[in-house]
């Protein structure tokens, strides 16, 4: 991606968070929007004058400078391992913090293995159990710090 | 390969036998197990103060442990709202706070609870609230502020504890009193008010009489919204005593989920009802310049009854809810 | 009779000082100071781990731990972080945290030419003393600061707020459009929840657990630990070579004396430090890099500077362990933070019910002063610590593969984000903020920013409504924000942040027409 589409793509999409902010404005006192309307605003109207900005000589000015060549990336790993992420978290309510973050610690580091096989597997499962039966270990019965117990066994 | 596999076999049965086996349930009479007391505010608030002073004498007479976890946010709201979701078993109990819980669900299109899906256990205590105001200010007496607030319209600055709480009724209601206008300032608590008042940032104060006790030396009181004079406090008037009827203040107790059986909230009302006579708690509760009230499940749910009523009439009145 | 007082004031605060020192000679303060300075060295030493997640990643440890102890292991995890960054930086050439990347410059090639064991014994050192000077500013100055925190009324706060977000806007890399931006986005991300004045639920989308707001240290585990494991994943890390190295006899004491023989570059640099660490938001990795070149610059061989002296490190090193103990100053005084990782002490700080300001030092002084103090102790323990344990650490650290770093990370964001509140929305909330933290940095706008925007934010609001309610005996009530003298001295250095970005401009284009001509 070159810096100018950055540039319009992440002002756009911030544009489009302060309107649907903006969509939601329902305030029941004159004093709940003096703050956060002049903020909404004023982020509208950076971002208008950077969008504008990336369509004048400046930006491309900027590119020169600025555009790197692109080392070898992995996007697609990347998404994948966000969402487990955003399972293990969706989750813990269900399974607790013990099995959620066993199997899900054991699919993200099996997953980034150079192979996947069963040796990698194997010590995924075991590194996860350990570390997952420490941690409880320590913050339930040392610090006593309640962790998750999920809504299944109940 | 295969008889690694094999020989790490057993080991991974062991672990996923125990992933799968529930915790066991115990049955068995009321209470059996630990009491888990959630805190709505932050840590170093009345609720909090309030709860350490409870927890030894709790624990001894309710026979098991007592847990004291905060669930802080939303002016309590999301502590309320996940009490009300919680199993009614008895085991989880929250502490919670008036006026909040009548003012949020009339006030907010969805606070996440309503006032009376919170059952009452006791109501143990109050904080009457209390008009302070700055050891060199010019004010000596109530009447000094009404007639200089009479004189200057709206230049008198009130601070309190935020947006619709009892400071800010109190406020409201000795403007109505007095036939006054204030301009009520809202901090984010009771105690990042009183920087203020020290910094004489504000005129006054409509704070709890915790702090007006906590801060003697600093500050001066000029009338308490109670009943009658606090003994802590005997020299300070009540507003009622010089004329002014303004009664208000937050009180606090606890309250279970709904559907928790009658029973296990008469259980657990007589328990604090022993905490509350505790002479430890008492004398700490004075020290701190918190009333103490007994309050058992009908007498708190009346209570509760009336004070809606009560507000709901106060803010049609002010315009800030729909009829 | 006004010097009497003021004799009694230093005197309070003596009881004070020998209070937290008594306070943290106890058993379980020292071990705690230990442990906390061990961690914090463990994750500097990773490459791409910053003292931010260390702070972050550590900080669900301190939960329910008292505040005194709690303030102490987060203040040693910081310390040791800071310092364990030097590490990598020497052996691996790449700076465990931003704070060391100008270690990397002289580090590396001393440790290429086999001096490795001098280089880490440099920086030892310059840590040591740069902790300890950021340490004793921060125990001296801001008792006094937060006196005239005193004096702050609701148009100063909301000015400082200001003040703050231009700062740091000007100066983290990038365009200085994309840092304000990012700085308002944290600001409304502030906003969400009850409204502070007024009480209005405000862009809840309908969530009713959003009422309580974005919890502060829920966002800051997102946006700060949640894209470094994804840019790990993305770029596909591969484990590095370590460089080795051997112990000499008497090299300590051969560097020790000529470290303290040069006292100059090692003051300045501490001193740049403790002032970088005081302007909000700016931390270790603005702080090293500005030491770095005024050592240059005062040095009499310059051009040695990049092949492997050890001034450079000295610079480097002292500079960034001295804005632990600077960056705190606004911390307990205005409850602004220094540096980034001064952020999620904010969040413990309002976790524990301890409001910054003079009440710190008054009522809770045992507590303050302990805390401060512990810092001093863990410079100090770095010593011991890293001289003898930072071999075998950075052998460690560097065979973790990021296989098993990735979910371990995972783990520890999602236990500090469930266990703060008990709340299963924070945790995906946390996730997500990793992930909008992520992408939004892909297109250019830096977290801190961000960060400081969420904290400024509801200071700012309170401020500006507060004002605007004391106003309203003015016809214009907006006036009230520019009555008091004190306000102009913080509007004058808004401006003055504000233009800092184009001083730069100017300078080059002076410099430009000049040898044009």
């Amino acid at each position: 991606m070159t810096v100018k589409t950055r540039d319009r793509l992440g002002a756009s999409l911030l544009l489009l968070f302060v309107i649907v902010l903006w969509a939601q404005r329902d305030y029941l006192t004159p004093f709940g929007g003096i703050f956060p309307d002049r903020v909404m605003i004023i982020m509208a109207f950076l971002l208008v004058l950077d969008l504008i900005l990336s369509f004048t000589p400046y930006a491309s000015l900027k590119e020169k400078e600025e555009d790197k060549k692109e080392e070898e990336t992995h996007f697609i790993k990347m998404v994948i391992v966000a969402v487990l992420l955003l399972l293990w978290a969706g989750l813990l309510r269900y399974f607790g913090f013990i099995l959620s973050s066993i199997s899900a610690f054991s699919i993200i580091s099996w997953f980034l293995s150079e192979r996947r096989d069963l040796r990698h597997l194997l010590t995924s499962v075991f590194v996860a159990v350990v570390l997952t039966y420490s941690l409880v270990y320590i913050f339930e019965h040392l610090l006593a710090v309640p962790l998750p117990k999920g809504t299944i066994y109940e | 390969m295969k008889t690694k596999v094999l020989r790490i076999l057993p080991f991974l049965l062991m672990v996923i036998a125990v992933l799968v086996i529930p915790p066991g349930v115990q049955a068995g009479d009321y209470p059996s197990k630990p009491l888990t007391y959630i805190v709505c505010f932050n840590p170093g608030g009345e609720s909090d103060l309030t709860a350490r002073i409870q927890e030894k004498a709790l624990e001894k007479y309710y026979g098991h442990d007592v847990i004291i976890t905060y669930k802080i946010g939303g002016g309590g709201a999301i502590g309320w709202s996940e009490l009300v979701r919680s199993k009614p078993d008895g085991y989880t109990i929250a502490g919670d706070n008036l006026p909040h819980i009548i003012l949020q669900p009339l006030m907010r299109k969805n606070a996440g609870y309503n006032t009376l899906d919170l059952k009452q256990i006791y109501i143990f205590e109050s904080t009457p609230d209390i008009l302070v105001v700055h050891k060199d200010s010019q004010f000596k007496t109530l009447q000094d502020f009404i007639k200089y607030a009479k004189e200057h319209p709206g230049v008198v600055t009130v601070g309190g504890s935020g947006s619709n709480t009892a400071n800010h009724l109190g406020t409201i209601l000795l403007e109505k009193a007095a036939g006054i206008k204030l301009t009520y300032i809202p901090f984010s608590g009771s105690g990042t008010a009183v920087p203020a008042l020290l910094g004489k940032h504000v005129t006054a104060l409509m704070t709890y009489s915790t702090m007006a006790v906590r801060y003697k030396d600093k500050f001066r009181p000029l009338a308490i919204a109670s009943e009658k004079r606090m003994e802590v406090l005997p020299d300070v008037p009540t507003f009622k005593e010089l004329g002014y009827n303004v009664v208000e203040g937050a009180y606090r107790g606890v309250a279970a989920p709904p559907g928790t059986p009658d029973h296990i909230v008469n259980y657990l009302a007589d328990v604090f009802d022993k905490v509350m006579h505790d002479p430890e708690v008492i004398k700490k509760m004075n020290e701190n310049g918190f009333k103490i009230e007994y309050m058992k499940p009908a007498e708190a749910t009346a209570f509760v009854k009336q004070k809606m009523k009560q507000y709901k009439a106060l803010l049609e009145e002010m315009g800030l809810i729909k009829k | 009779m006004h010097l009497n007082s003021k004799l009694l004031d230093s005197i309070e605060m003596l009881e004070h000082i020998l209070g937290g020192i008594t306070n943290i000679f106890t058993a379980k303060n020292l071990l705690l100071v230990v442990a906390g300075t061990v961690s914090g060295m463990v994750v500097g030493a990773m490459p791409g781990l910053t003292a931010v997640m260390a702070v972050a990643l550590l900080v669900p440890f301190t939960y329910t731990m008292d505040p005194t102890s709690g303030l102490v292991t987060l203040g040693a995890v910081y310390m040791g972080c800071i310092y364990g960054g030097a590490f990598s930086a020497i052996l691996i050439n790449t700076p465990g945290t931003p704070s060391s990347i100008g270690t990397t410059f002289d580090g590396y090639p001393m440790a290429r030419k086999g001096k490795g064991e001098e280089a880490i014994i440099t920086a030892t050192i310059a840590s040591a003393f740069g902790g300890i000077v950021g340490v004793i500013a921060l125990i001296f100055l801001s008792p006094l600061l937060a006196e005239v925190a005193l004096k702050f009324g609701p148009a100063e706060y909301f000015w400082v707020g200001v003040f703050g977000l231009t700062i740091v806007s000007s100066l983290v890399t990038g365009s200085f459009l994309k840092g304000i931006t990012g700085a308002a986005f944290g600001v409304l991300i502030s906003t969400i929840g009850i409204a502070p004045i007024g009480g209005d639920v405000r862009f809840t989308f309908g969530i009713p657990s959003l009422q309580g707001g974005v919890e502060l240290i829920v966002a800051l585990i997102g946006l700060f630990c949640i894209p470094e494991i994804l840019k790990m994943v993305y770029n596909d890390v591969k484990t590095q070579e370590v460089l080795g190295y051997n112990k000499e006899k008497g090299v300590m004491w051969k560097t020790l004396k000529y470290v303290l023989s040069r006292p100059g570059n090692l003051i300045r640099s501490s001193i740049i430090g403790t002032v970088v660490g005081i302007l909000p938001g700016a931390g270790g990795n603005i702080a090293n890099l500005v030491a770095y070149n005024e050592a240059r610059r005062a040095s009499k061989e310059p051009e040695k500077f990049g092949t492997g002296i050890p001034d450079g490190i000295v610079a480097t090193e002292s500079a960034n362990n001295a804005v632990v103990g600077g960056g705190m100053i606004p911390l307990v005084t205005l409850g602004i933070p220094g540096a980034p990782p001064d952020a999620i002490i904010y969040g413990v700080l309002m976790l524990q019910g301890l409001r910054p300001g003079p009440e710190l030092f008054s009522e809770r002084a045992d507590i303050t002063f302990t805390f401060m103090i512990s810092l001093g102790v863990a410079a100090i323990v770095m010593v011991p610590v890293g001289i003898y344990g930072g071999r075998l650490l950075t052998r460690v650290v560097s065979i973790v593969p990021t296989r098993f770093l990735v979910p371990g990370i995972g783990i520890f964001t999602i236990i500090g984000s469930y266990a703060i509140r008990n709340n299963f929305t924070d945790v995906f909330l946390m996730i997500l903020f990793g992930i909008i933290g992520f992408a939004l940095r892909y297109l250019g706008y830096h977290p801190a920013p961000i960060v400081l925007g969420l904290i400024l934010g509801p200071i700012m609001e309170n401020g500006l409504v507060q004002t605007y309610l004391i106003g309203q005996k003015y016809s214009v009530p907006w006036l009230a924000l520019v009555v008091d003298p004190l306000s102009w001295i913080l509007i004058a250095l808004c401006i003055f942040s504000f233009m800092w970005p184009y001083f730069g401009y100017l300078k080059r284009f002076i410099k430009l027409s000049s040898t044009n001509r």
